[in-house]
């Protein structure tokens, strides 16, 4: 009887296992092709950032250049010209960091306190407060920003290093809030109640039980606020001033603004290292990246 | 007698309140401002008169605001349904328990680390018609090849659609990947056990499955369309002319460049319109959530 | 005067009441348990005299001063959770210290009594472990000795014992009542489990819907439950509830449940009781296969369960199924109709009304 049946089964397995292996390499095959697309673009960049600019007037984007000549690259760090100034990116990239540094430190403090006094300490209104913010986190900056320009012009600190990092703590404090609130939330109330029962008060609990126990979600926070401040164009372009223009805009610059002889492998350098340690950030922290975004995601 | 009780509850409350003066100050009167003075003859300077619907009259009448309103909702459609689509797709096939997964979710997602200026700049060099993707092609020998959408008054909204879905669809692909992953395994095992066709399964069971994680996409990607600035500043500056233009610049411009308060605070009332409008679905969906 | 006193104390949720006019005396020394059913407000009242929940009104006083006030840090009392609440980042040896260096306490002293501790729960060789690297059973010596080393007047412990399984609960239990015997501490525990309450109590709470049934020590509770609600949340099986009449006739007083007459010539009444609709209640045990003489009724016997120590006979009459507890030996080969006998001297007679023993 078995061996009666078992050729056509098995002639059924074997052109399932066929199609089954044809599938898998149309996977392969599709996956391997996206993301060669999704290369395209910083392929293109790097590849012209090391060629001179003949090699770019007689060749086409796809060509490998010549040589691995630095030349572009050093201009757009150090000699590239917006209007007169003729130092390059570098003011910019030293601009962002002084920018990114007390933006993140603050933001993240701001928010962290304020999820965990929303969070633990449930007193009346505390939803309202939380509501509210949520708005803020859906606000397009267009719609506020010339009352803004207002406010902080009337504080004195429209135009300076102040006024930018102010902003970017009060943009930040939506996302902050609700990621740290949402996380402080999950830790079980019988924590609180022990560290109660033992004398912490408010900010012993957060700064001895809650925040060693938030090390993962310190970093997430770190990382959403270092690739979101340093990709921030708009909010640099209008109140940081000139003396604190942030990277973004200072490219920007650079590269739309340019007066004769458009040098492209110039701009691509420059463009690749503004965008370098936001990337830098995201190969270095990958899965936390990940959990960043979708934490973000799911509050707004 | 409850006060001793009640101290912690104080402090924390006094923790939230910079945050609650910080919301009213930078968020809410600001937007009650702009509101107002969208009915205000203002121009160069705020001007308090009450001028009725003026302003809205005159943006109605301005082209630029039609162009930019009509970008938006071109850009909006195609950038949300490509990037949904594309997305989707590739965390379906990511989920297939592939080799060097972390390699494939590593570069479709990248690009969402880089900045919208950036993103701009590295498109705006591969889809220039002289140098780029046109020129390339043509080199190959196909000389009849055109491939100059950025410089065409009717096609440049769509070189932005272009970049905006390269820039976004990791994104939807991870949230998407996520959802895929949060499914009870249980329910994959019944779906063999019926004989269900993985695609199937795919269409018509997890997908649904996961309608609020793509509510959450389609709102995500849709802020993004309205808040869009960079985007199109860094790779066709609104042009030609201003055929790419879209209301997130066009308020900027008219109150910085212009200086006519009067016609940005219209233009931004517009674009808070349409955030709720989008927003609306996420809102309805965390309503239901909690009862 | 030591131990803890809670008079006409009061809380709610919103419009919900959680918490009744409770009055409570915890003498020193005591082992206070209390028991009921979730929701009951049982938790609320062992948060509430941690000063962890506010309260509405009414007074809480330890040791003779009154708390209410007072945060639960400074209410000389120490506690333990159901989920242990280990500081996930401490060693086990700072999170037994954690408290006291708050406290201010000198180092010498925080050393003196976390040894002490961790030498009576034996817990000397895990000091410098993380909690995460602990046994289920270690975590809950953990907790205990946390709530040791502050000296209190007063220990909570709120479900302590709900996350262990069967065997090490049953040996913790013990450990428990050595340590209450040894430190002579005062002790209020919570718990919904009977067994836990009947082993460990000098006295039991027992509480339903923010209200105390009836305080008294185990066998009372057993024995001569207060309240219809006692009598069935206390013993399982539950005792039996026959819903029927008190009647009186020719200087006699008899239960009337319909199907049998059960004669009350034995039971001491609390207080004078007219003839009104009641409930009787009757242990399991209390009801067994009839001896000549006895009091007596017929029913129809449904199946046995056999638990090994005893059986379980459960029967019928008038529709509703009752239970009764034998010996293995009695039970052997019971079914169909039999005489069931009652001991008339564990009978429970409650309003049918009020739910209160008559």
């Amino acid at each position: 009887m078995a061996s009666e049946t078992s050729p056509p089964v098995r002639a059924v397995a074997a052109s399932r296992l066929r199609r089954a292996i044809a599938v898998r390499i149309a996977i392969y095959v599709a996956l391997t092709l996206a993301a060669a697309l999704f290369l395209v673009p910083l392929l293109i960049m790097v590849l012209t950032s090391f060629k001179t600019m003949d090699e770019i007037r007689s060749g086409t984007i796809f060509d490998l250049p010549h040589a691995l000549d630095w030349t572009a690259w050093l201009k757009a760090w150090s000699g590239a010209c917006t209007g007169l100034d003729c130092r390059g990116i570098s003011p910019g990239f030293w601009n962002s960091v002084h920018i990114l540094v007390p933006s993140v430190i603050l933001s993240i403090f701001c928010g962290s306190i304020t999820g965990y006094a929303l969070a633990v300490w449930r007193f009346r209104g505390a939803n309202a407060v939380l509501l509210a913010l949520m708005v803020g986190a859906f606000l397009p900056y267009q719609v506020i920003i010339y009352p803004l320009v207002k406010i902080l012009s009337f504080l004195g600190i429209y135009g300076s290093l102040a006024g930018i990092v102010t902003l970017h703590i009060v943009f930040g404090m939506p996302l902050m809030t609700m990621l740290f609130r949402n996380h402080f939330v999950s830790i079980p109330a019988d924590l609180i109640k022990a560290a109660r029962v033992d004398g912490a008060g408010f900010f012993r609990i957060f700064f001895s039980i809650l925040l060693p126990m938030s090390p993962n979600m310190l970093i997430v926070a770190v990382i959403l606020q270092v690739t979101g401040i340093w990709n921030d164009f708009l909010l640099g372009l209008i109140f940081a001033g000139q003396a604190n223009q942030p990277m973004t805009v200072q490219l920007n610059n650079i590269v739309v603004n340019a007066h004769g002889t458009v040098e492209y492998n110039v701009n691509m350098a420059a463009t690749i290292l503004t965008a370098l340690p936001p990337l830098l950030v995201y190969l270095i922290s990958g899965r936390y990246f990940v959990r960043g975004i979708a934490s973000g995601s799911v509050k707004g | 007698m409850k006060a001793a009780l009640l101290k912690n509850a104080t402090i924390a409350r006094l923790v939230v309140l910079p945050t609650i003066v910080v919301i009213i100050v930078c968020f809410y009167a600001p937007i009650l401002w702009s509101a107002y003075i969208s009915f205000t003859p203002s121009g160069m300077f705020p001007n308090y008169h009450f001028a009725g619907l003026m302003q809205y009259d005159r943006l109605l009448a301005t082209d630029r605001w039609h162009v930019a309103f009509r970008n938006m909702l071109i850009f909006g459609v195609l950038f949300v349904s490509i990037a949904i689509s594309l997305g989707s797709l590739l965390a379906i096939l990511i989920d297939q328990n592939i080799k060097a997964e972390a390699v494939f979710r590593t570069i479709l997602l990248y690009p969402l680390s880089m900045s919208f200026i950036v993103t701009g700049l590295a498109w705006q060099w591969f889809l220039n018609p002289t140098m780029g993707l046109q020129h390339f092609v043509q080199d190959l020998g196909w000389a009849g090849f055109r491939f100059d959408w950025l410089v065409r008054r009717n096609l440049s909204i769509y070189t932005i659609v272009i970049a905006a879905v390269w820039h976004s669809s990791g994104l939807v692909m991870a949230i998407t990947l996520a959802g895929l992953r949060g499914i009870d395994p249980d329910i994959w095992r019944a779906t063999r056990v019926e004989g269900i066709p993985r695609w199937r399964a795919y269409l018509h069971i997890m997908l649904p499955m996961l309608r609020p994680v793509m509510v959450t996409n389609v709102v995500l990607l849709a802020i993004n369309v309205v808040k869009s600035y960079d985007l199109v500043v860094a790779m066709t500056q609104g042009g030609p002319g201003y055929s790419s233009d879209l209301p997130g610049k066009f308020v900027v411009d008219m109150a910085f460049q212009r200086g006519n308060i009067g016609q940005a605070s219209a233009a931004a009332m517009a674009m808070l319109a349409t955030v709720f409008i989008a927003v609306m679905p996420y809102l309805y969906l965390q309503m239901k959530r909690s009862g | 005067m030591s131990g803890i006193s809670i008079e006409h104390l009061n809380k709610s949720y919103a419009s919900v009441a959680v918490l009744r006019d409770v009055n409570l005396q915890v003498e020193d020394g005591e082992f206070l348990v209390l028991l009921g059913p979730s929701g009951c407000g049982k938790s609320t009242l062992l948060n509430a005299i941690a000063g962890l929940e506010e309260i509405n009104s009414g007074a809480i006083r330890i040791n003779g001063a009154d708390v209410s006030a007072l945060e639960p840090s400074q209410r000389g009392i120490a506690m333990v959770f159901q989920s242990y609440a280990l500081y996930p980042t401490m060693s086990v040896y700072r999170n037994m210290a954690f408290g006291l260096k708050i406290a201010g306490l000198p180092k010498t002293e925080v050393e003196q009594r976390v040894a002490w501790a961790a030498k009576l729960l034996q817990l000397d060789h895990l000091l410098d472990r993380k909690p995460a690297a602990l046994s289920g059973g270690q975590r809950q010596r953990v907790a205990i000795g946390r709530a040791l080393v502050r000296r209190a007047a007063v220990y909570l412990f709120d479900e302590p014992l709900s996350n262990l399984d069967a065997k090490l609960r049953t040996e913790t239990r013990i450990e428990l009542k050595k340590l209450h015997s040894e430190l002579a501490s005062t002790i209020v525990y919570v718990t919904h489990d009977q067994v836990e309450a009947m082993t460990l109590a000098s006295r039991i709470a027992v509480m339903n819907g923010g209200v105390i049934e009836q305080c008294a020590d185990p066998t009372t509770i057993y024995d001569t439950p207060a309240t219809l609600f006692v009598a069935g949340f206390v013993g399982s099986p539950a005792m039996n509830l026959f819903h029927g009449r008190l009647v009186s006739e020719g200087g006699q007083r008899f239960a009337d449940i319909g199907h049998a007459r059960v004669s009350l010539d034995r039971y001491r009444f609390s207080g004078e009781a007219a003839d009104q609709r009641i409930v009787l209640g009757i242990r399991p045990e209390s009801i067994a296969l009839a001896v000549e003489g006895a009091e007596a009724f017929e029913a129809e016997v449904r199946f046995v369960e056999p638990l090994g120590a005893d059986t379980l006979c459960w029967f019928d009459l008038g529709g509703a199924s009752y239970c009764a507890r034998m010996t293995p030996a009695a039970a052997r080969g019971v079914a169909g109709r039999r005489r069931l006998g009652i001991d008339l001297d564990r009978l429970s007679v409650f309003a049918e009304a009020t739910g209160f023993r008559l």
